[in-house]
This record gives structure tokens, C-alpha cells and sequence, in this order.
């Protein structure tokens, strides 16, 4: 049952495009924009929660980027992506939101207990020692300075091609692949003990 | 290409995006270079970390939230809304904020300092010299007590000040003298609009509840009356410095005769009234004395506390007759009231009469 109702809604979000989403919200079709939240909140919260490392901080902020977005549609351009908007959107208030945590407290990510429904199904076997890296794979990421932990998580994570990674971060595709390798050097600087282990181990 | 070269172009030989002949020049070098291949290996490690971090789903219900916000935001009025809008409620409450800006306003013009009005033009028709000459000689020579104690002097004293020409239309004498009253007041006001020659000229006591602090321009033409208009310090109010002031009651009071000579009676009423009577009609004796004096009638405005009125009545018997007493219709509910509790009184007094005969004074 709630199967069908999902597969409904996403033929639904299938048929309508972004950007018609955006004319008839502009149009006054306030439904239209829960098309467009269905459709980019796995997104947008998957790229908040790893620039957080907390799943209550994610969904907080990830709503707080909906409604930005809803509020200020209007200043959104057609000529770009609505996601790529979106993104933007997202790493302002995620970045905003990441400074001030790491004022109170330098965080940890609680995964045994936050952690949802994984959605990749992982060997069980496998499963204890998978989420002791993520764990450290986390926490390096959160000890990076945010435009790296950001620009990383973008391109690797989420696998967002390096145009549009451009015109999120509003540079050069020459920049954004300089500062990715430059990134990615960062973290491997971070999780440099965990692959010693790892070697001394094999 | 040396280390730093391979290392600085790993990521993008580990994306495969470099030309084929860049790769195959990367690829001899990491199977040459064991540092460069542990660091390829350690970077791809990295990515593929990440890439395979659990993608999370969001809370349960995430989507309604949102949208329950959103919509909130969108029935939410606006700022210009929600002023102009609901009518139902801020058309009353906007009505009644004009009422009450309306109340407070003529509140406020009423209790507008009587200064602002042109209250005496006197003041710019007098002459400065005769006006210092005044002053001066109210400095040195008045007080309250030289008032009472020797009324004849201050008496002349004050007719002493000539009035301005075209003053008064009344050609008799004495309408052509300035009363000290009228002087003191001239004088006040000076000290008021701050003239920095004139310290407050007026004994403390007068400027308390003295009358004769103010008076106005003589208006009867008869050529018998001259009037002084009197009042007490700071009961001085719009309506009273038209024409002829505002007077709750108005009265016509007759001396009693006492004596024949003019000037012993004065002397002896001064004396007389000032042993008998109370401090409520005590500041009448100058112009009591005026009046027997001069045999001219005179009327001052003066202010009397309501509760001391009938006091002041009986008072005022003890050395005359009230001949009649009219309240004055207006549109006060109740005299006095405004006033704080003070009963503005215009006192006609009228000389004693040439026959000797008894007034039945304290019949009434």
C-alpha cells in the first residue's frame, strides 16, 4: 500500500520537471513544490548529514533549506538548475550550521544510534568493521575545513558532475578539480592512521 | 615527470581524465615509484570511502513538514496585510486612537501657558523707560507689607505710572493711571519671558496667592469706573483674557462709610480691616482703600477657594454691603470645578455712600 502510494508520487514527480514545478509554484500551485521536495530531499539531506555528522542537526537544517528555497523562489533563475540552486541553498545554511557546532563541541557521529535505514545493502559480515570506517571516515571529514568536507562530499559522494559542482560553488571546472585533489589530500592526510593499521593488518 | 608531478595529477589519473598518453606516463612512473603507488592507493582508498558511505534516508515524514510549514508561510499575511485587512478589528481600534489623539489635543491646547495669547499688548505699547521706571520703583519701595502697613503710599505709588497713550478710551483721570496691580503683572510677565534685568519683582507672598498680580486693559467707557482686571498667579485661563474675564460669581459691593474726611478713612479702614478680617479677604484692602479713597467704584477679578467663599462673603460684610451676588451661567457643570476648586469672582466696589447712614451689612 504504501509502496503504490510512493510509486505514484514518483510517476508523478517523473512527469513534472523541475523547472515546470518552479513556473507553477510561481504560479501560485503551492503542491508543486512537494514535487520538488520529494524529489531532492534524499539529496539534500544525505549532503547535510555528512558536513554535520548529527542525523537530528541534518533534518533540522534540511527543512530550514526547503523553506528558504520556497520563500525566496522567486529569485531563482531559470536559466540553472533547480537542484543546483538548491545545493547552494543547502551548503550556505549547512556551513552556517557547522561553524556554530563546532564552537559547542568537536562532534562525533553517533551512527549505532542515529543511523536509519541503510539503504545499501552491505555483506553482514562485513557490517561491524564497514561501520567503524564510516565512523572514522566521518570524523575526518568533520575535522576538514567545510568548503573541503563540502566540495568532496559533492563530488564523490554524491556523484555531481564537475559542471554542475562549477556552478554550485560559482568557480572554474579548473578550480573546482584543483581544490577537489586538494581536498581529497586532506582527508587522506586525516584517515592516514586507519590505512597504516589497515596495511599493518593485511 | 618527477613525484610531486604524478602525485599533483592523481586525481585526475584515478578519474581517468587526462590524455590516454598522460595516463600510460603516469602508470610507468607508479610501477616504478612505490611512495607515488602507496599514495594512489591511499587516495583512491579515500574516495572510495566516501563514495560508499550509507546514503541515510530522511525522518519519516519529512516532506509533510515541510510542507506544513510552507503552507503556514503561505496563509500567513503579509506585513501590508495584516494592516490593512482585518477592517473588522483595526477600524474601531484606529477610530477610537482618533477619538482619544482628539481628547488629548484639546486637553493640551487648554492647558496651554496663557502667555502664548496676547494677553496684555500694553507690553508693547508701554515705553521701556516708564516700564524700568516701574520696576524700579516696585523694587526698591514695594513689598506685601509696606502693601498693607502703609496703604496710602503704595497707593499713590501706583497711580504714579502713567499709561500709554491710547490705552484706554476713557478720557476721565483717573482711567488714565496704571494701577500697581497691573504694573506688578507687567512685570511678572517680563520676568516670565525670561528678561534676564528683572528677577521675580513680586513679594513672595503675592506672587502665592495675592490678588492684583494681573490686571487688564480698563474697558468701561463711563468715565466714572475705572476697572482693573485682577487675578491670582497661574489661574490665568484662555477664556478670561478676552474682553473681561471669566468670573463665577460676579458681585457688587458697597464700603460702609465710616468717616467724612476721605483720607482719615482710609487710614482707619485699612487699620480696621486689617485687625478684623481673616488672610481670605485681606488682599482686597488696596483697592478697598482705593475705592474710599478716590470715591470711584472699581471691580477686580480674583480668585477665591470655593470652600473659603462663604468666609470671604462674611468677611466682606463686616466692612460693607454685598448689594447683589449673581452666579454667572456658563457652561461649567459645577463653579469652580475646572478650576481647581478655585471660584473666579468679579468684585465691583462701589464707594460708600455720601449720607452717613447705617447699611444693614450683616442683615444678608
Amino acid at each position: 500500500m504504501k509502496k503504490q502510494s510512493n510509486k505514484s508520487e514518483e510517476m508523478v514527480s517523473e512527469a513534472i520537471s523541475d523547472a515546470e514545478c518552479v513556473r507553477r509554484l510561481l504560479q501560485g500551485e503551492v503542491d508543486a513544490f512537494e514535487v520538488l521536495v520529494r524529489r531532492h530531499q534524499k539529496a539534500i539531506f544525505n549532503l547535510v548529514y555528512r558536513m554535520l555528522g548529527d542525523y537530528d542537526e541534518a533534518a533540522e537544517v534540511s527543512q530550514e533549506t526547503f523553506l528558504s528555497a520556497y520563500r525566496s523562489i522567486g529569485q531563482f533563475r531559470g536559466d540553472a538548475n533547480f537542484s543546483t540552486w538548491l545545493y547552494r541553498i543547502a551548503i550556505n545554511h549547512a556551513s552556517t550550521r557547522r561553524r556554530s557546532l563546532a564552537k559547542w563541541q568537536q562532534r562525533t557521529v553517533p551512527l549505532d544510534t542515529t543511523e536509519p535505514v541503510n539503504e545499501r545493502d552491505l555483506d553482514p559480515a562485513d557490517t561491524v568493521e564497514q561501520k567503524e570506517v564510516q565512523e572514522l571516515v566521518q570524523k575526518a571529514l568533520n575535522g576538514l575545513e567545510a568548503s573541503d568536507a563540502m566540495i568532496i562530499l559533492l563530488k564523490d559522494l554524491q556523484d555531481v558532475p564537475y559542471e554542475e559542482v562549477a556552478r554550485v560553488l560559482d568557480v572554474p571546472v579548473g578550480t573546482v578539480k584543483s581544490r577537489l585533489h586538494r581536498a581529497r589530500k586532506a582527508l587522506r592526510s586525516r584517515l592516514a592512521p586507519y590505512f597504516k593499521a589497515r596495511g599493518t593488518r593485511k | 615527470m618527477n613525484c610531486q608531478e604524478v602525485q599533483a595529477q592523481l586525481s585526475d589519473y584515478l578519474e581517468k581524465a587526462l590524455p590516454i598518453a598522460d595516463l600510460n606516463i603516469i602508470e610507468a612512473h607508479l610501477s616504478a615509484c612505490a611512495p607515488c603507488r602507496m599514495e594512489t592507493d591511499y587516495l583512491s582508498e579515500c574516495i572510495r570511502q566516501v563514495a560508499s558511505l550509507p546514503i541515510v534516508a530522511p525522518p519519516i515524514g519529512f516532506t509533510q513538514r515541510v510542507m506544513t510549514r510552507v503552507r503556514e508561510i503561505n496563509e500567513r499575511p503579509t506585513l501590508w496585510e495584516r494592516w490593512l485587512f482585518p477592517l473588522r478589528i483595526k477600524i474601531p481600534l484606529q477610530a477610537a486612537a482618533v477619538v482619544l489623539v482628539g481628547i488629548l489635543a484639546v486637553y493640551v491646547l487648554q492647558r496651554e501657558p496663557p502667555e502664548k495669547r496676547p494677553l496684555i499688548t500694553s507690553e508693547t505699547t508701554l515705553p521701556e523707560n516708564q516700564f524700568a521706571r516701574t520696576e524700579k520703583n516696585q523694587e526698591t519701595t514695594i513689598s506685601k507689607a509696606e502693601l498693607q502697613q502703609a496703604p496710602a503710599k503704595s497707593q499713590a505709588l501706583a497711580f504714579s505710572a502713567p499709561a500709554p497713550k491710547g490705552q484706554t478710551k476713557t478720557t476721565s483721570g483717573t482711567d488714565e493711571k496704571i494701577s500697581m496691580s497691573r504694573a506688578k503683572s507687567l512685570a511678572e510677565e517680563r520676568s516670565d519671558s525670561s528678561s534676564p534685568s528683572s528677577p521675580s519683582l513680586l513679594p513672595p507672598e503675592a506672587k502665592g496667592r495675592g490678588i492684583g498680580i494681573v490686571s487688564g486693559t480698563p474697558v468701561i467707557s463711563s468715565g466714572q469706573l475705572s476697572e482693573t482686571f485682577e487675578f491670582k498667579t497661574g489661574s490665568l485661563r484662555p477664556e478670561s483674557v478676552s474682553v473681561e474675564p471669566f468670573a463665577d460669581y460676579e458681585l457688587l459691593f458697597r464700603l460702609q462709610s465710616l468717616a467724612q474726611d476721605s483720607a482719615g478713612l482710609s487710614q482707619k479702614a485699612g487699620t480696621r480691616t486689617v485687625a478684623e478680617r481673616q488672610a481670605v479677604a485681606r488682599d482686597l484692602d488696596p483697592i478697598l482703600e482705593a475705592v474710599a479713597g478716590s470715591r470711584q467704584p472699581q471691580t477686580v477679578w480674583l480668585t477665591v477657594p470655593k470652600s473659603q467663599y462663604e468666609q470671604w462673603k462674611r468677611e466682606l460684610r463686616a466692612i460693607g454691603t454685598i448689594e447683589s451676588e449673581t452666579q454667572v451661567p456658563l457652561l461649567r457643570a459645577e463653579p469652580g470645578e475646572q478650576n481647581g476648586g478655585q471660584l473666579q469672582i468679579k468684585l465691583t466696589v462701589l464707594p460708600a455712600p455720601e449720607t452717613n447712614r447705617a447699611t444693614p451689612s450683616r442683615d444678608r
